[in-house]
């Protein structure tokens, strides 16, 4: 039995070679000895989310995540069917922003959003909110690292996914980032987030194959990840001591 | 009286940076902290020519310079490449009078396209080259949409753009404008029918967001399109490369000027033609043009050569961060017949601290290098890791690839074994840990 993949808008929201989560998820799955099947599309119109046991979005443009959304809205229902019924799901970038109430832009026009969270977005076209980030979570011992890079602050809400410890938060009163439902996972880190937090593509296996029968997790070390997650962290956190001193 | 003296302070902060060697923002800085719209009170040159975009700024600007000077225009640009207002402000003061007014024929800007706002507000260019915009830098960037937003505030109604008709983002200035002048490269022999990056920034059109259609492709997103939903498309060439043969090493401009190229990457092909483009506009004949810039090597270290044990070497300076420089880079490399080894090295992204974003290198197409003229891939630095996980996810022969995190290690071991040309691949902000090590030529 494959572990179905689904990675939604992968044209329209792969700003920051968000590809690659899915590429090692993929690998991932397969050192588990397990099947992973990918569909990639830019468009909901032909898909049941209910078919899927992962769907990724990644980042776009300003203009791409409205795009996305206008075509999300579409099957708004089904999409919040799947995360109820507990579909593990991984939305990073602006993506994470199409969870919450809504979108508004820097013009001041607001573009209603998928609501499975009570949270809202305004994007803003003066700054560009980007830099390192270090967070870590209340299911995971290991901090994650990686990296922000948004135009807008988030604000209510409820069920936060990290607590940053470097980094831009959801908005500038509070240290909180992202934001957790059932296993649906949304934070604007971008790019590769599974790519430089080895624990985390772990965790989500374990999540995604708890159902399949005989299945017993393997520990599998890679290299090359776990060097990189060391390193940036290293190399993060003495960026931290410097400011601190 | 004011501008008189603030003119002489830049020009003696001018002359003794270039005795310490200090770059050349500082004078114009202080400068501009003491007369803070000094650009609007000076008498500029009939030809204000910018460049701006991406990549290829420096290369580009590099030719201009030197077409114009070759024929007999004086021309006065910032060579060094300090690029945001500051630096323009060094520029055009220490080649003024002190009674303010510039004495070259043409003035020439390389200009940040972030950044190009502040400066052209107290003055602003009569020509204006933008050549594209990529994912350059995106970790200060954002995207290149919210480049092209920036970049849009700087451009003024009386001025005349020059634009590379076949980058669709960049294309869109165009519109509401009349006298816009293009250049382009027609369908080549090396054209491809499909997008050969990882990503594709062409699927959806700048202007409405409906879906493109592409009749070729050069690199990337970089060749013919039109939108199926709007009707916008690439748009017809006042200067266009009509020809290239690459085997030999020449292309046509405008279907009779041929020019030979030292260096025949697809870059370089489009850095001569915008400089074409620009000298042609300055009032310089076409065959002169051509004459003045056939076999010309670039003297700003982009390309470089140096010797490393039994190895010759070419070092290609890329930019981190920016997938399509390094796109064309390995395109380069993988198009030459002789036997080669590549070595990669990331070591600091940014000169300034440490950053986990490496997000940049899954948007490069190492299978570029998936090439039987390729023998060995060395991968360096700090980012080792980063690289030999992006690597494991090529079609390459894995055994080719070897990680060496200590650049000097990784040097010696190169300099030990085999005799193969050697290609690097890094950045500016690397290059010195290559060229501290080997024999440059």
């Amino acid at each position: 039995m494959a572990i179905k993949i689904l990675h939604l808008y992968n044209n329209l929201m792969n700003l920051y070679g968000e590809y690659a989560n899915v590429s090692i998820l993929a690998r991932h799955i397969s050192q588990q000895g397990l099947e992973a099947e990918i569909t990639r599309t830019d468009s909901c119109s032909y898909i049941n989310f209910s078919d899927f046991e992962f769907i990724y979005i990644g980042s776009g443009t300003e203009a791409a995540q409205k795009a996305a959304l206008a075509d999300l809205l579409k099957k708004k229902d089904e999409f919040c069917a799947a995360a109820n019924s507990g579909t593990v799901m991984l939305l990073t970038g602006n993506a994470f922003e199409m969870l919450g109430k809504a979108v508004t832009d820097a013009y001041g026009k607001r573009f209603e959003a998928i609501g499975l969270c009570d949270f809202e977005t305004t994007e803003s076209y003066e700054k560009r909110l980007t830099g390192d980030a270090i967070c870590s979570c209340s299911f995971m011992t290991e901090p994650f690292v990686g990296f922000i890079n948004k135009c807008s602050t988030t604000t209510k809400t409820e069920n936060p996914l990290f607590t940053m410890q470097m980094g831009y938060a959801n908005n500038a009163s509070e240290p909180y980032e992202g934001c957790r439902f059932n296993n649906v996972f949304g934070t604007h880190l971008i790019g590769p987030v599974f790519v430089k937090n080895p624990h985390f593509t772990a965790y989500i296996i374990k999540l995604l194959a708890k159902d399949i029968d005989g299945f017993k997790y393997k520990k599998i070390v890679n290299l090359y990840e776990q060097g990189a997650y060391e390193i940036t962290l290293r190399e993060l956190r003495n960026r931290l001591k410097a400011t601190a001193d | 009286m004011k501008l008189f003296f603030v003119i002489l302070i830049c020009k003696l902060l001018k002359f003794a940076g270039s005795i310490i060697g200090k770059g050349s923002s500082l004078p114009g800085q202080i400068a501009l902290k003491l007369y803070p719209n000094i650009l609007s009170k000076i008498k500029l040159p009939k030809y204000i020519i910018a460049v701006t975009g991406s990549n290829g700024k420096t290369s580009t600007v590099e030719m201009i310079a030197t077409i114009l000077k070759k024929n007999g225009r004086t021309v006065a640009y910032n060579k060094e490449g300090s690029n945001q207002i500051e630096g323009v402000t060094t520029l055009v003061l220490s080649n003024c009078t002190l009674g303010g007014k510039m004495n070259s024929d043409i003035l020439l800007i390389e200009s940040d396209e972030r950044y190009a706002r502040y400066t052209f507000k107290y003055f602003h260019p009569t020509h204006y080259i933008i050549t594209n915009l990529y994912r350059d830098q995106l970790t200060r960037n954002g995207h290149p949409q919210w480049v092209y937003e920036a970049l849009s505030h700087s451009i003024h109604d009386d001025t005349q753009l020059i634009l590379n008709a076949d980058d669709p983002l960049i294309s869109r200035f165009a519109n509401g404008r009349d006298n816009t002048l293009w250049f382009g490269v027609d369908k080549l022999k090396t054209s491809l029918s499909y997008n050969d990056g990882v990503y594709n920034d062409g699927v959806y059109c700048p202007v409405c967001g409906g879906r493109m259609t592409y009749g070729y492709y050069h690199y990337n997103h970089i060749g013919s399109y039109s939108c199926n939903a709007c009707g916008f498309k690439r748009a017809d060439t006042n200067f266009t490369v009509t020809n290239a043969d690459m085997d030999k090493g020449e292309i046509t401009v405008n279907g009779k000027y041929t020019i030979p190229l030292a260096f025949t990457g697809m870059y370089n092909v489009y850095n001569i033609l915008a400089a074409f483009a620009a000298c042609a506009i300055a009032g310089i004949d076409g065959a002169a043009i051509a004459g003045s810039i056939g076999n010309y090597m670039l003297k700003n270290g982009r390309i470089m050569r140096f010797r490393l044990g039994s190895h010759d070497g070419t070092l290609l300076t890329s930019k981190h961060e920016n997938s399509v420089s390094y796109d064309q880079s390995l395109k380069y490399i993988a198009s030459r017949d002789e036997q080669c080894s590549v070595i990669v090295i990331v070591d600091a992204i940014s000169r300034k601290y440490f950053t986990g974003e490496t997000s940049w290198l899954w948007d490069i197409n190492f299978d570029h290098l998936n090439s039987k003229n390729v023998e060995n891939i060395y991968l360096t630095g700090t980012y080792v890791n980063d690289l030999a996980l992006r690597f494991s996810f090529t079609g390459i022969d894995q055994s080719i690839i070897k990680p060496i995190a200590d650049i000097q290690q990784c040097i010696d071991y190169i300099k030990e074994s085999g005799s193969e040309k050697l290609y690097c691949v890094t950045c500016f902000s690397d290059k010195e840990k290559l060229l501290s090590r080997v024999e440059v030529l």
